[in-house]
């Protein structure tokens, strides 16, 4: 039987921001907590009135495509007990669920890199085998299945990397090694590994 | 192996070893917190372009995991799991992930 996959606030709004949203949010089957619902809810409500381009219009740009998703039932969400509060309260909720539930999940999508390490330090700790792929891996799927072009899925990951700033030399190659699909013809040199 | 040695050592540099001996107990040596000192910072001092560079050099054989691995510091390890784990999740068929 396949795990869930879990995902991040962040990552669900570095999906929701680019063009092919819809065929992660509408297609591809993903799990978030409560907690994580509330943050993108807060994000929409912060952002509603910003100025477009503005870091809150991104976050609730993102953040109310992924509760599109939510809505359309593509996105699926569980309860964590406790329930974490404060800044990193979302991703917090995926640490506790990882910890208390692990066997439940293929594999966590998080943007941020400490997240990351503090989740594969849990599922370790915990002897669960979860997997802490690429951001892009959901795009990934939807590509895999046909929902995306090659051209769009390689078009994507460069306007991720784009949107969230990334220039570092491990945020590119993190985004891209061990996806097996050639993007040199469709990537600017300067977004590849 | 030659017997190559870097003289990373400034005067004030001496001068904390010299009285850093005075204060340590059992001594210092003085190569081991050389040693551990340039260790941890090559990562720092580091631009991401030579981190690049290095990186395919290790990848192309040229240079051992050791040596990438204090070139880049913990940045290593984190990416060689996550590239691991991102080719094992794509091995995988990935229709079982699309929603119902």
């Amino acid at each position: 039987m396949a795990g869930s996959l879990l995902i991040d606030t962040d990552a669900l709004i570095a999906v929701g921001n680019t063009d092919c949203w819809e065929a992660v949010f509408h297609e591809v089957g993903l799990t978030t907590t409560y907690v994580v619902k509330g943050e993108l809810e807060r994000h929409i409500k912060e952002g509603k009135n910003s100025p477009e381009g503005s870091p809150d219009w991104y976050r609730y740009n993102g953040s109310r495509r992924a509760i599109e998703g939510v809505d359309s039932g593509s996105i699926s969400l569980i309860n964590t007990v406790p329930k974490p509060h404060g800044k990193d309260a979302g991703e917090e909720s995926l640490r506790t669920q990882v910890a208390q539930e692990g066997d439940r999940y293929d594999a966590v999508f998080l943007m941020d890199r400490e997240g990351r390490e503090c989740i594969r330090k849990t599922a370790d700790s915990n002897g669960y085998d979860v997997k802490i792929p690429s951001p892009a891996f959901p795009l990934y799927i939807a590509y895999d299945n046909g929902l995306l072009s090659k051209k769009e899925f390689c078009e994507v990951n460069q306007e991720i990397i784009e949107n969230e700033g990334w220039t570092g030399y491990r945020a590119v190659k993190v985004m891209w090694e061990g996806i097996p699909v050639d993007c040199s013809a469709y990537v600017e040199p300067d977004y590849l590994p | 192996m030659s017997e190559d040695t870097v003289q990373f050592r400034s005067k004030p540099i001496k001068e904390v070893f010299e009285s850093l001996k005075e204060v340590r107990i059992g001594g210092l040596n003085e190569s081991e917190v050389g040693r551990e000192a340039v260790e941890r910072l090559i990562p720092e001092i580091l631009s991401d372009r030579e981190k690049i560079e290095l990186y395919e050099m290790y990848e192309g054989n040229e240079i051992s995991e050791d040596a990438v691995r204090i070139a880049l510091g913990d940045d290593f390890d984190e990416m060689e799991r996550m590239i691991e784990d991102t080719s094992e999740m794509a091995e995988k068929d990935t229709s079982r992930y699309l929603s119902e």
